[in-house]
């Protein structure tokens, strides 16, 4: 039973983004925690101690972002959740939902590697999707972040089945010694098929990167 | 450190834009914060609590306020991939003129400020713009340029309406809007031949004159002081500054140092210049002792750069 007083650790608030998450002005937040384990992560402190991390309800979150509130609705913007895995946390953001209303662009930077009924949750109130998907082919996804993608497929189909492709973004990245080019095609055009329109392909540059074993 | 800035200029610009829907007085300045900047400050998060103080007594006293999407575009500037599938949220409107193939943009409609499309305009009229010669004060205010243009995409009448600036800034924004080497816009394929741009200025004081105690007898007086450029605040060295720069043999002159400092000793009631190859020179009167602060401005022209037509689809 969901209550407000739930609370999330935060690796990271960051505010006043310009067009990296979308529209308009933008507040990340960034949730710990993620099933992944992804081999080059962009944000590992996702996956340190938590007890590191402040922990936030979904009261104390809204209080934190609405410092912006103008800018959000004036630009057409609000806030992305990210980590980490924010649909981890999908009772928090449902919750936060309810208190900033309905003027808010809520979007979410996910892998979508979550049990489709916690997905099913996010999809009504979430405006806009980000998903990293990896790479399509199962081999290549599972040697790359150690998790199988068979939730990532369940969700994707969710998100056709709502007729939400128009607001999802699908990135796939080109990730050094696990994919090509080729692969990268190879996914955008099973993607297609499942009706996605906008895509971001993008390589991995390894000097950002930290490897989660280091 | 630049990026902060670019998004406090962002901020700035929003909440200029939020201001002038509601006809909300908002009096702000130029940040000239020199250091790391987080793209705001307890200075913008106060204006930010301002404006929400004003749109709140505004909805207080029944009175309608215009908050979403007047900003939107402001950001299309620098879009990623990812805003270039989107939709600004306002689009111009044409209205086609039955009698011929030439589209017209509304006069006087509504617009973002740094509407996507015109941004390569605006991004090109900053760069060359700046104060008329014989203005030294701030500048801060905004006009409307209606723009008829040529079918080759050169720029044929600029006319101004709706300006709250001296009207020597007026015609200064028309000069430099006449020579720009061309736009073309075209819609549909059909080229625009009038467009109506929102222009905001927001200009620091070229001169800052501070007079100092002078003797009331005296012909001669001393002025003292700095010159920097406008641009980067950087001391200029070796900026000539002349006794009446009118007078073919006039001799009376001297150079900045390399901090940008100079003395000159002039007749009272003289004009003096300030000038250096490639900036726009500052001359103004002397009638007392004074220390000058001078900030001088590029002279866009002088470089001799050619650039081509800008060509816009909207």
């Amino acid at each position: 039973m969901q209550s407000m007083n739930d609370a999330a650790h935060i690796i990271g608030i960051c505010r006043h983004r310009l067009t990296t998450d979308g529209e308009g002005v933008t507040t990340l937040v960034a949730f710990h925690g993620c099933p992944l384990r992804c081999k080059y992560c962009l944000n590992p402190q996702s996956l340190t101690n938590p007890q590191q991390h402040p922990t936030h309800t979904a009261s104390s979150l809204y209080e934190a972002t609405k410092i912006d509130a103008l800018y959000f609705i004036a630009t057409g913007g609000g806030v992305t959740f990210g980590g980490g895995e924010p649909c981890l946390q999908s009772d928090i953001i449902t919750q936060f939902r309810q208190l900033c209303g309905k003027d808010w662009l809520l979007t979410l930077e996910t892998s979508l590697n979550v049990s489709p009924q916690q997905f099913a949750t996010l999809l009504p109130i979430i405006d806009r999707f980000i998903v990293d998907i990896k790479d399509m082919n199962p081999t290549i996804y599972k040697q790359y972040t150690d998790c199988d993608n068979k939730n990532v497929i369940a969700n994707l189909q969710q998100i056709v089945e709502a007729n939400r492709q128009s607001d999802t973004i699908i990135r796939i990245p080109l990730i050094p010694q696990f994919n090509t080019p080729t692969h990268q095609e190879y996914s955008r055009s099973l993607l297609i098929e499942m009706g996605f329109e906008k895509f971001d392909l993008f390589t991995y540059t390894q000097k950002n990167h930290k490897t989660i074993d280091n | 450190m630049r990026r902060g800035k670019e998004t406090c200029r962002i901020l700035k610009e929003i909440r200029r834009q939020i201001a002038d829907a509601n006809d909300i007085e908002y009096i702000t300045s130029e940040c000239r914060f020199q250091g790391d900047c987080l793209g705001t400050c307890p200075k913008c998060e106060a204006e930010v609590r301002y404006l929400e103080q004003q749109l709140s007594a505004r909805h207080a006293a029944g009175k309608a306020i215009a908050l979403a999407g007047i900003s939107a575009g402001l950001l299309f500037s620098s879009a990623t991939s990812f805003a270039s599938e989107s939709q600004p949220i306002k689009q111009s409107q044409s209205i086609q003129n039955s009698s011929s193939d030439k589209v017209f943009l509304a006069v006087g409609e509504v617009q973002s400020i740094y509407d996507r499309a015109y941004q390569p305009i605006y991004q090109e009229f900053y760069d060359r713009f700046s104060a008329p010669s014989e203005f030294h004060d701030a500048i801060n205010g905004k006009l409307i340029a209606l723009i008829t243009f040529k079918r080759n995409g050169r720029i044929k009448n600029v006319e101004i309406t709706n300006s709250n600036l001296p009207k020597a800034v007026d015609k200064e924004v028309i000069n430099t809007l006449m020579n720009f080497e061309g736009i073309i816009i075209t819609k549909n394929g059909v080229p625009v031949e009038q467009i109506s741009l929102p222009i905001s200025l927001n200009i620091p004081p070229r001169l800052i004159i501070t007079p100092l105690e002078t003797e009331e007898n005296s012909d001669s007086v001393i002025i003292s002081g700095n010159v920097k450029t406008i641009d980067n605040n950087d001391d200029l060295f070796a900026a000539t500054i002349i006794e009446n720069p009118d007078q073919k043999t006039t001799t009376n002159m001297t150079e900045t140092d390399l901090n940008g400092n100079f003395t000159l000793k002039v007749k009272k009631g003289s004009k003096v210049s300030i000038s250096f190859i490639g900036y726009k020179t500052i001359t103004f009167s002397v009638n007392g002792n004074c220390n000058i602060q001078a900030y001088l401005d590029n002279d866009f022209y002088l470089t001799g750069e050619v650039i081509g037509p800008t060509i816009i689809e909207l």
